[in-house]
């Protein structure tokens, strides 16, 4: 369908609005309330545009659908009138804030305000007032001063969240967003609420007064909160991370993720391994990366190829580390490979699912590849020696009768206290890898930290340089050479290599689930299961409608 | 401009000019010698008969006061309850050219304004006195209107000032402070969920 | 006994001059600075000696580290200011002028007339600070040291009116896109009237003890001599370029900014030598003194910067006061003012000549590039030739003549 905006030829979608056409060529109609995967609501005007349809009127873009033949007037004084107007008003009760708030720096008043107004207002009166740091829920607070009524957040919780937790209360200028009495804000996609805020209205509280929006760097991941693996955007500034934010991915995640997802990234930054040592109690030595691999090559050389010896894999792990650890347990001949990782939880019929690990697909994979025998952590009786990839889900007590224990691990526990050797490890946010969802998605991570922290590195490189140290002849040099030794041996990724993965992943032949839960996006009709190398990568550091701003 | 002429006989015989010069010379002599010397600071207001040429100030006992609007050391400017008017923006942090103020910030739980500086640091080491950050602050929370440098000292972390030592000089209100130093409307609702708004921990950033 | 060698055996009977040439000896190569009192910065010069005669000489430069390109794209287009400051570290209006009048050519932007006016008035205070340095420098390095302390006496005068006017002697970062910073502080233009006379009466000391002292005179005239073609080859600007009787004013030959209505003339050297250098310098001073009074007399009152908040950060107290202020100060400081895409090259007389910015944006709040021409390097690379055959003695003040400074030659 063919339409014109500003002069221009558009092939809009039939099922475009005015706002999505012009969009297509890159010209901008902003807007507060709108939302590509809500509800169309009219509330702010300020997507007010001239078409020929309705000459000399100003019609809303994001409610009219486009039609055959229609011109769109972006730029029209009219319509840059409006905008003017539209600002004014919106910024009559809104407070003097930026220099507390929180989405400065990504908020859509201050992005359009030099946009379209960079003018003083001319309206002079008080300021309403209005509740400010009102705690809605364990994740979000809101200040109603600042709260523009576009109910972004009211639409989400009814059609998307479908927890209807929301409302607006009282009329015209004195209206607000309220909970209902005695029911917080409580449902596990609260948080997107916050994202889809286009002011600092709704913020977040674990992210709140932490660091300011621009001074973080926003590099794309995938989150590793459960199996459903969102993309994300990991904020991050030296080796602190500040936040995940959603990324569109329509297969995965939209451009939705959960709370507890939300907060995977502390894992990231608290207590943990951050250097290489040996020893445990008080015999523990900080010994550097170098000493603590040759201590773990001196542990486990006696008993290479003399069985009794097993491999703990957590379904943490990425495909290089696990193809790493399969690789090296052939090269110590492993009688037992273990699959460990965090407990169920709780799922639900959306984005959440019960398996809490973000590879538990990718770790099976791989084992199939190798031909491996994957087995439960509490067998672990079999064995008297055993090398951990990441610490999740191993029975502490099991531990202390080992003879020989070494673990790769990311955050100090229980289990790492019990190790001889403890290989610190990055967390997935901090290394380059590959991850496969529960649907069978392929799905590529990128370093989102940009400083190393100790003497932390990948675990597929711990395996590399035990490997090296037991005297083998080839080991993996890099996160691509790990991919590709499992590519090698695996029939569902033969001739793929970790950097022609797709930017928004590639669904795996033959792994796709027969059921599936109601609502969980899922792969497109038709969709290639193995796509043709991608075109070059696009700036992933551009926000995104998720994240509200126009960084 | 004359074009440049080649010595006459007089100037080439030096004499003549040796004695011109002189006399420049004599006159800031005799007059430093015989004059008074007025210690005034302001050099041109030392004007009369018998006042000396000299210019030359005997620091220190004699100081010269730096001009209003001069900019010295920074000084976190409080509110009239004592507590400083920084409200944690980061704005100064951002302009600066040498990056060489630090701040992290928290929150009031009891006041309308929620967020201050934990920690304001600024090292005035780093400091290029360039007076970006008074100019970028939102608040009027920083000025640079101390009347004194950023003191010598004997180590580098010496130099670097916190926010117990910034916060000095007299309190400054300002009208449009009365819309947001207000009290709020309505305290935090008793939920269960209710705490305090953000995270207590604070980390580097 | 070669063929060769009984020609030469031949000659030098009949050649005394040969005969001495003769005489075992060698060239000597020596190091002046980097880090030498006489080298006005920090810059090296390799120097190759046949006895005290300058054969041949290598300046070299890049001791100050100063990354200036590389810096400023790192940097929002007002933090580059105080880079510009440190360019010719004498003068720093003129620097910071001549870049921002390049951003305003970007952006579009036309300052207002007053700031227009201080611009020009600070301006012209800085050039007569630079001038009187290098004269007083050249008379001190000639063993006159009495003329050095009247420059800088007069210098620190002036110095106090720009602490006063910028809230800094040297480092100022006082021009802003569309306007300056700070006004005038009250009674500022009384005190700056009162020290002018003073000024321009240590100058006329300067003048009598130096220009015609005959071994000022023997020292300078026809030492360091470049002719006018030559020193065009070579890209000389400003006074070492109208030393040589070149007639190139920038501010007369482009006017910019307000200095088509000021009425001054460009003096005119002659022969090019470190003499004319010298008394071109001490009577630009005298000019500038010129302007200086025009600007007092026909600066108009008015606002000091323009009212866009797209450029310029809101007044004061619109952004302690109105969301519309404060927002559009957010978005200033967080981002930079975004200046439109394009390249401009702006050039304006700095003290030592010609200060040309080019300036790349690509639309960002932070410049995409900028290049300087200082108008230091042309000159410094024609020292090896204007200090050739000299005598070491002469080294000093020649180079000082030509006013190099580290800041804007290195980037």
């Amino acid at each position: 369908m063919k339409v014109f905006v500003d002069g221009a030829e558009v092939e809009a979608d039939p099922r475009d609005n005015l706002i999505e056409a012009a969009r297509r060529i890159g010209v901008a109609i902003p807007y507060f309330c709108y939302h590509p995967r809500l509800s169309v609501a009219g509330q702010c005007r300020m997507c007010l545009v001239e078409t020929s349809d309705a000459p000399g009127r100003l019609v809303p873009g994001c409610q009219v659908r486009v039609k055959e033949g229609l011109k769109i007037v972006t730029t029209s004084p009219a319509v840059k009138e409006n905008q003017r107007g539209c600002m004014e008003f919106h910024l009559i009760n809104h407070p003097v804030d930026c220099a507390i708030c929180d989405q400065s720096g990504e908020c859509k008043l201050q992005d359009y305000y030099m946009e379209y107004d960079h003018q003083p207002s001319r309206i002079r009166t008080y300021k309403l007032n209005k509740p400010k740091r009102e705690v809605f829920g364990p994740l979000v607070v809101y200040d109603a001063e600042r709260c523009i009524m576009c109910t972004r957040c009211v639409r989400f919780m009814d059609e998307v969240a479908q927890e209807p937790q929301l409302a607006v209360v009282q009329r015209g200028s004195h209206s607000l967003i309220a909970t209902f009495p005695g029911q917080p804000l409580d449902s596990k996609y609260s948080g997107n609420t916050v994202d889809i805020c286009p002011v600092g209205a709704l913020l977040n509280r674990d992210f709140r007064f932490q660091s300011r929006v621009w001074f973080v760097n926003k590099s794309p991941t995938v989150c590793t909160g459960c199996s459903t693996g969102c993309n994300v955007y990991g904020e991050s500034r030296g080796n602190v991370m500040y936040r995940l934010l959603p990324r569109r991915n329509e297969e995965v995640n939209q451009v939705w993720m959960c709370d507890e997802g939300r907060l995977t990234y502390h894992a990231t930054n608290d207590s943990r391994t951050e250097w290489a040592r040996t020893g445990k109690g008080d015999a523990q030595q900080s010994v550097g990366p170098r000493l603590a691999v040759e201590r773990a090559v001196e542990l486990l050389k006696p008993l290479a190829g003399k069985g009794g010896l097993g491999i703990a894999i957590s379904a943490q792990c990425t495909n290089e580390e696990a193809a790493a650890a399969f690789l090296l347990g052939a090269q110590l001949g492993a009688v037992h490979y273990y699959l460990g990782g965090n407990p169920p939880g709780d799922h639900d019929e959306f984005l959440i699912r019960g398996d809490k690990n973000p590879n538990t697909h990718g770790v099976q994979l791989a084992a199939q590849a190798f031909g491996v025998q994957l087995e439960e952590p509490k067998g672990l009786d079999a064995v008297k020696a055993l090398l951990a990839f990441r610490t999740e889900g191993l029975p502490i007590d099991k531990l202390q009768r080992l003879e020989v224990f070494i673990a790769v691990a990311q955050n100090e526990n229980a289990v790492t206290a019990e190790a001889q050797v403890v290989l610190p490890c990055q967390s997935v946010y901090e290394q380059d890898c590959s991850l496969v969802n529960w649907y069978g998605r392929l799905q590529r991570t990128w370093a989102a930290v940009p400083a190393e922290r100790g003497d932390s590195a990948p675990g597929w490189r711990w395996a590399a340089d035990l490997m090296k140290g037991l005297g083998a002849a080839s080991f993996p040099k890099s996160a691509g050479d790990a991919f590709e030794a499992l590519a090698q041996k695996s029939m569902h990724l033969t001739g793929l290599k970790l950097a022609e993965i797709p930017d928004d992943g590639l669904v795996l032949e033959g792994e796709m689930p027969t059921q599936w839960p109601a609502r969980a996006p899922r792969p497109g009709p038709g969709a290639p299961s193995i796509r043709p190398p991608s075109p070059p990568r696009p700036d992933l550091r551009v926000g995104d409608e998720a994240s509200g701003g126009s960084r | 401009m004359k074009p440049t002429t080649d010595l006459d006989f007089g100037e080439r015989f030096y004499l003549r000019e040796a004695v011109k010069g002189m006399g420049v010379i004599a006159r800031h002599f005799w007059k430093n010698l015989l004059g008074f010397r007025d210690p005034n600071a302001e050099i041109m207001q030392r004007k009369g008969p018998g006042v000396n040429m000299v210019s030359t100030m005997n620091y220190p006992e004699e100081r010269k006061a730096y001009p209003p609007g001069y900019r010295g050391m920074h000084r976190l400017v409080p509110r009239i309850d004592g507590k400083p008017r920084c409200v944690a923006c980061y704005m100064c942090a951002t302009a600066c050219p040498a990056q060489c103020i630090y701040i992290e910030a928290g929150e009031y739980d009891d006041q309308a304004i929620e967020k201050y500086p934990v920690r304001f640091e600024i090292d005035e080491l780093r400091c290029i006195v360039c007076g970006f950050c008074v100019e970028a602050c939102p608040k009027d929370a920083i000025r640079m209107d101390t009347g004194t440098h950023a003191p010598a000292v004997l180590s580098r972390p010496l130099a670097v000032f916190d926010k117990e030592a910034l916060l000095q000089g007299p309190a400054v209100e300002h009208p449009s402070d009365l819309m947001t130093y207000r009290v709020p409307l309505r305290t935090p609702s008793a939920d269960p969920t209710a705490g305090p708004t953000s995270r207590g921990d604070v980390k580097d950033h | 006994m070669t063929d060769t060698d009984q020609a030469s055996a031949l000659e030098a009977e009949n050649d005394p001059l040969a005969v001495e040439a003769e005489i075992p000896h060698s060239l000597m190569t020596m190091n002046l600075g980097p880090s030498h009192p006489a080298m006005h910065g920090t810059v090296r010069l390799t120097v190759t000696l046949d006895g005290e005669t300058i054969v041949n000489s290598v300046p070299e430069i890049g001791f100050l580290h100063r990354g200036f390109s590389k810096s400023s794209e790192n940097s929002t287009w007002h933090q580059v200011l105080p880079y510009t400051d440190r360019l010719n570290y004498v003068s720093p209006i003129l620097n910071n002028t001549g870049y921002i009048m390049g951003v305003e050519k970007l952006a579009g932007v036309k300052p207002t007339e007053r700031a227009e006016y201080l611009r020009v008035l600070g301006g012209e205070i800085s050039r007569i600070c630079d001038h009187l340095t290098c004269v007083g420098a050249i008379g001190l390095e000639l063993g006159a040291f009495t003329v050095f302390l009247y420059a800088i006496e007069a210098r620190e005068l002036l110095w106090d009116r720009i602490a006063e006017l910028c809230g800094a002697r040297v480092t100022v970062s006082w021009t802003r896109i569309g306007g300056v910073a700070t006004d005038m502080p009250p009674g500022w233009e009384e005190r700056l009237r009162d020290c002018l006379p003073r000024v321009v009466e240590l100058t006329n000391e300067i003048d009598t003890l130096l220009t015609r002292n005959r071994i000022f005179v023997d020292r300078t005239r026809g030492v360091g001599v470049i002719g006018a073609e030559e020193a065009i080859d070579y890209g000389f600007t400003g006074p070492c370029l109208r030393a040589c009787g070149v007639n190139y004013d920038v501010r007369k030959a482009h006017p910019y900014s307000v200095y088509d209505r000021m009425d001054f003339e460009v003096p005119l050297g002659s022969k090019g030598d470190t003499y004319d250098r010298y008394v071109l310098r001490l009577e630009e001073i005298r000019q500038s003194h010129r302007i200086i009074e025009q600007c007092l007399q026909q600066m108009p009152p008015g606002p000091i910067v323009i009212d866009d908040w797209r450029y310029a950060l809101p007044p004061k107290k619109e952004v302690f006061g109105s969301i519309e202020g404060v927002m559009a100060h957010f978005k200033l400081i967080m981002e930079g003012m975004l200046i439109p895409a394009g390249e401009v090259y702006v050039y304006t007389e700095g003290a030592n000549g010609e200060l040309g910015f080019h300036i790349v944006s690509n639309g960002k709040g932070k410049p995409y590039a900028i290049q300087v021409r200082g108008p230091g390097l042309p000159i410094l690379s024609a020292l090896p030739r204007l200090i050739q055959g000299h005598a070491i003695a002469d080294l000093i003040p020649i180079f000082d003549s030509i006013n190099m400074i580290g800041g804007e030659v290195e980037q």
